[in-house]
């Protein structure tokens, strides 16, 4: 099976070629903004590589989140344009599960931290099973708090990956059982092994209904009428 | 809280380019007001402060507006043509002005994605076409000094 994994979640853009378990060509930068000028000519430089052209994929894989807005919506696009050109699935696949993928531990039980800004992280928690990883939660975006308060809460010992860096400082300090770890940031090559387990059990939808997992409030429609009769901060 | 009185365009201008000495990056300013009460010309006068070489033009239309040519970045949104609170996620606009300062004009509509800390500023006209704006921050804005723009 051959296919393009993209992963531009996280500040750290990454594309991969891989086939069956076994990756050609990867490339990646890190870097806040800029993963659209990054995307294409870094996928063009993989097939290079390789010697593949876009019409040799079976599937894309593709991060949809948690993560960037606009990192997922590029990635996601791209996705769905390979997808639509050549008549190939696209397999969605989530940023912390490729982090804990590659968590290095035999024992711990592994927590994955994605910065979506604003105050916020994505966090999903997860066990070492022999060849992998189980994910023993959902998905959740919550205040940094939280995160301490349920490693904290769990027992045993913990390994936390992901962008610790940007948990406020000091935070999980003084938790004796948990240890902080690479990766900062998904990997391509690690989306990959996961969009493969989905694409061999067939887990995923059309392209056109692969959506990006923001997991953000509920929409809310603004009261135009109501802010225009009452003023600004509905003082007036 | 202070309250700035401007009789004419060139005081509006003035204010906001005395603003603009004070900005840091990250920060966010919020503007509210009816059509009209300036605050695109505020935005003006804020570009000028900054260094900023462009004319600013409304972003109304285009929901925002990049300017790099200043000593920070500025990042103008206009949500007045948007229709939900998730519209206005969908621009990033946050991200896009992580290292420079963001003005966002109806700012009172998406309230409830604000970050904790932003400075508001409330446009009001009265019938002889004088300008009273209302100049309230939250969190680190609280200790800055806003004396200065009087």
């Amino acid at each position: 099976m051959k296919f393009l994994a993209i992963e531009t979640a996280t500040p750290g853009a990454s594309v991969a070629l891989v086939e069956d378990a076994t990756t050609l060509a990867a490339a990646s930068r890190i870097d806040r903004l800029g993963h659209a000028t990054f995307l294409v000519p870094a996928i063009d430089f993989c097939f290079h590589q390789v010697g593949w052209s876009p019409s040799d994929l079976e599937a894309v894989v593709v991060d949809v989140g948690p993560g960037l807005y606009t990192g997922i919506r590029v990635g996601l696009a791209t996705a769905q344009g390979l997808a639509a050109a050549f008549g190939i699935p696209v397999v969605p696949a989530v940023s912390v599960d490729a982090l804990a993928l590659e968590a290095r531990t035999g024992h711990r039980t592994i927590w994955t931290v994605v910065d979506v800004r604003r105050g916020e992280f994505a966090i999903a928690r997860y066990r070492p099973v022999p060849g992998g990883v189980v994910r023993d939660s959902s998905t959740e975006l919550v205040k940094p708090e939280v995160l301490r308060a349920q490693i904290e809460a769990r027992p045993g010992q913990s390994l936390v990956v992901g962008d610790v860096a940007q948990l406020p400082e000091g935070l999980l300090s003084g938790l004796h059982r948990a240890k902080m770890a690479k990766p900062r940031y998904p990997y391509a090559v690690a989306l990959a092994e996961v969009g493969r387990g989905r694409y061999e059990r067939d887990l995923y939808p059309a392209p056109d209904d692969v959506r990006p997992l923001y997991l953000r409030e509920p929409d809310v429609t603004i009261n135009w009428a109501k802010i225009r009769q009452e003023g600004p901060w509905g003082s007036g | 809280m202070i309250e700035l009185r401007c009789p004419t365009e060139a005081d509006t201008r003035v204010s906001a380019r005395k603003l603009a000495a004070t900005l840091r990056p990250g920060d966010v300013i919020v503007l509210s007001g009816s059509l009209g009460a300036g605050k695109t010309l505020f935005v003006s006068g804020l570009a000028t402060g900054l260094g900023i070489e462009e004319t600013v033009v409304s972003p109304s239309f285009v929901l925002v507006r990049q300017y790099e040519s200043g000593f920070l970045p500025l990042v103008h949104v206009d949500v007045y043509r948007l229709g939900s609170l998730n519209e206005f996620d969908d621009l990033d606009v946050f991200e896009l002005a992580s290292e420079g300062v963001l003005v966002i004009e109806w700012g009172d509509a998406i309230e409830s994605t604000l970050p904790d800390e932003y400075l508001k500023i409330e446009f009001a006209v009265d019938d002889d076409e004088v300008r009273t704006l209302t100049v309230v921050g939250t969190g680190s804005w609280e200790d800055r000094d806003l004396e200065g723009l009087l």
